[in-house]
């Protein structure tokens, strides 16, 4: 039975990861979700098929609030999958996760509501982590591969506590310095219905493999847009990758480094095509959550990360948070 | 302390505060006489929002003054700064309002500091003063920057090691008119100088209320302790057998077992440069402290058993 009015809508696109999708979905449940009622959210899977789809039965045992669509899609990029996902949303606030691999810590949910209460076209941004010590691109070299990630995932006993994620992780590529620097992106991001709206969903240009650029460029689109004054980050919270055959994140004995390099320029000219240059979104986080003993360790590393680039900048004479002035000016500009 | 009255009333104002309209709250003050009251013509200029109140007071505790103040409140979120001679930052009303969306029972707590190299009441042996205090705060300009207060000063010993464990109390602490009515206001019985205990004891009973499932703390604003001869922050021979009978008083009220409250705080709000030592140092006393309850087997947030909320409490 799916809620009446949910207050959240949280996408999982999802193609050929049947073991780790399930992870991400038991990590959305309502057992695993701390301080939130399965009646306040719904999950939206849209699948799009490959030879390992998943089970519609599995799904709703482990998530009695999902709802899932399998589709066919000719394309090799997610763009319409979550346009499709967008279209499902029934809630004013809804939650992105562009790849099915990551799976979330278990007060996600309730702090995106929380958020929510501050202010209805907050964006929230989950810092993203690898399971292992490595960005996954990197994991054959260091003789990481899927069966040692099952193996930690089962030793630290992660449904028992989501935390304990933080012990078996690194810092994602999206992410690299920590919490208190830019985001180049964020693969669980949650804005209001409006403002995804209002930055016209998903754009069908970005046509590449996973969707080339098409977070980082919806990540940003989000951060500048005028009505989203509030910028939260959850820096206790994370979405960790698990190890699949993802585009960017795929094993190096799959794909040559010239050919990833060759892939990454690509995207890098279509998103640079539509900012003029690209560049992160450069605003000053609201740090929002309780931070746990396991995510301590990466609170203490992004202080410090943080006080470097302060210095930095401040050398320079460069303004620590350079898209929070543009969007003041933008906005008296308008106002005038 | 008239002037550093003064300074803390500047940063309350909308003046300082960011990102809130002076109608949105209003500040109270109310003055125990003395022979050097606020300049109410001073005072009145710093914002539309100020109301005042001088009173007469035969006792030495500002229990009295602080139900008085409790009573002139007309907002359903109040605020309690026990010592006039606290500067906070400038969104220190923001967040508490973004707080009090989240739940309108929410406690939030402000970090306390010292203006200064050290501990105020170690100031003789330092050689600190108001002179000296009033050419740091001169050399920050914090008028134009107040997060520049954080460049001056050194941590508060109600939060020695930080804001990953327990405060023993809180010198701006946040919270609902009704969570204040619950704990029955400041208990006057508290009739030492200073109060004595009775902060501790107000900040541990709002804690601990079960109404009180939020509990907030800002990790980069926070509560700047200006030096002016304060009853437990002047240096003195007699400081630590001063400090016994207000001690034994709060125990008594606790059963010879107060401690710090012990819950675990959900972080709101940014953390400029000047705040990033003090949240990095948090960070690694946190450490200490958890790897200690693991080595222990206990949890690390008891006072969070009694509330429905799940926190963190696993080994």
């Amino acid at each position: 039975m799916t809620p009446v009015m949910p207050k959240l809508s949280v996408i999982v696109i999802v193609y050929n990861m049947r073991e780790q999708a399930m992870n991400t979905l038991h990590s959305l449940s309502p057992a695993y979700q701390k301080n939130i009622a399965a009646d306040d959210y719904e999950v939206i899977v849209v699948e799009n098929r490959s030879a390992h789809n998943l089970n519609e039965t599995d799904i709703k045992k482990t998530l009695p609030n999902a709802r899932y669509f399998l589709r066919d899609e000719q394309g090799v990029s997610p763009v319409h999958a979550i346009n499709f996902a967008f279209q499902q949303c029934r809630a004013p606030m809804i939650g992105l996760m562009i790849d099915g691999a990551r799976m979330l810590t278990p007060r996600v949910l309730e702090y995106v509501l929380m958020a929510k209460r501050i202010d209805e076209n907050a964006l929230v941004a989950v810092p993203g982590y690898n399971l292992g010590p490595v960005e996954h691109q990197l994991a054959a070299e260091h003789d990481y591969n899927e069966t040692i990630e099952k193996q930690q995932l089962n030793n630290i006993e992660w449904q028992q506590n989501g935390y304990r994620l933080f012990d078996i992780s690194s810092l994602g590529g999206a992410n690299p310095t920590g919490v208190i620097n830019p985001l180049l992106e964020s693969n669980c991001v949650f804005a209001s219905k409006t403002s995804f709206e209002k930055i016209g969903w998903a754009d069908t240009a970005f046509t590449y493999p996973g969707g080339g650029s098409l977070n980082l460029h919806m990540f940003r689109s989000l951060g500048m847009l005028r009505e989203t004054n509030h910028y939260f980050i959850l820096p206790g919270e994370g979405s960790f990758h698990q190890l699949h055959g993802g585009v960017t994140t795929q094993d190096a004995r799959q794909q040559s480094k010239q050919d990833r390099e060759q892939m990454l320029k690509q995207f890098a000219r279509q998103i640079n095509k539509r900012w003029g240059v690209f560049s992160v979104l450069k605003r000053e986080p609201i740090l929002l959550g309780a931070v746990t003993t396991h995510a301590q360790r990466f609170l203490k590393s992004s202080s410090k990360e943080a006080t470097i680039r302060f210095s930095r900048l401040d050398e320079n004479m460069t303004a620590h948070w350079i898209d929070d002035l543009t969007r003041l000016k933008s906005d008296r500009q308008e106002s005038a | 302390m008239a002037e550093q009255a003064l300074n803390t009333i500047y940063t309350l104002s909308a003046q300082h505060q960011r990102n809130i309209k002076e109608t949105d709250y209003e500040i109270i003050v109310v003055e125990n006489r003395s022979d050097q009251n606020i300049d109410t013509q001073r005072l009145y200029a710093l914002g539309n929002n100020i109301r005042y109140q001088c009173r007469e007071e035969k006792g030495v505790s500002p229990a009295a003054a602080i139900n008085a103040g409790l009573e002139m409140c007309r907002a359903p979120f109040v605020g309690l700064l026990i010592d006039g001679a606290r500067m906070v930052t400038p969104r220190v009303i923001e967040y508490t309002l973004g707080a009090q969306r989240v739940d309108q029972n929410a406690l939030v707590i402000v970090p306390g500091y010292n203006l200064g190299p050290d501990l105020h009441h170690l100031n003789k042996s330092l050689n600190y003063n108001e002179a000296t205090e009033q050419a740091l705060l001169n050399d920050v300009n914090w008028k134009q920057d107040g997060y520049r207060l954080f460049d001056i000063a050194n941590i508060s010993e109600a939060n020695p090691r930080g804001v990953f464990q327990p405060f023993m109390e809180c010198n701006c602490m946040l919270t609902s008119k009704t969570n204040w009515e619950r704990i029955g206001g400041a208990d006057e019985a508290f009739h030492f100088p200073g109060g004595g205990g009775l902060n501790l004891h107000m900040y541990r009973r709002l804690g601990v209320l079960k109404e009180t499932e939020y509990f907030f703390i800002l990790p980069g604003e926070g509560s700047f302790h200006q030096y002016h001869g304060g009853v437990s922050t002047t240096e003195r021979s007699d400081r630590e057998e001063m400090l016994l009978s207000p001690r034994s008083q709060l125990e008594s009220y606790w059963n010879g077992k107060f401690k710090g409250l012990e819950r675990e705080p959900i972080l709101l709000g940014a953390v400029t440069a000047p705040a990033q030592k003090f949240l990095h140092y948090s960070s690694e006393r946190a450490e200490k402290r958890f790897a200690r309850k693991n080595e222990a087997h206990e949890a690390f947030w008891p006072s969070d058993l009694h509330h429905a909320r799940y926190t963190d409490n696993f080994l």
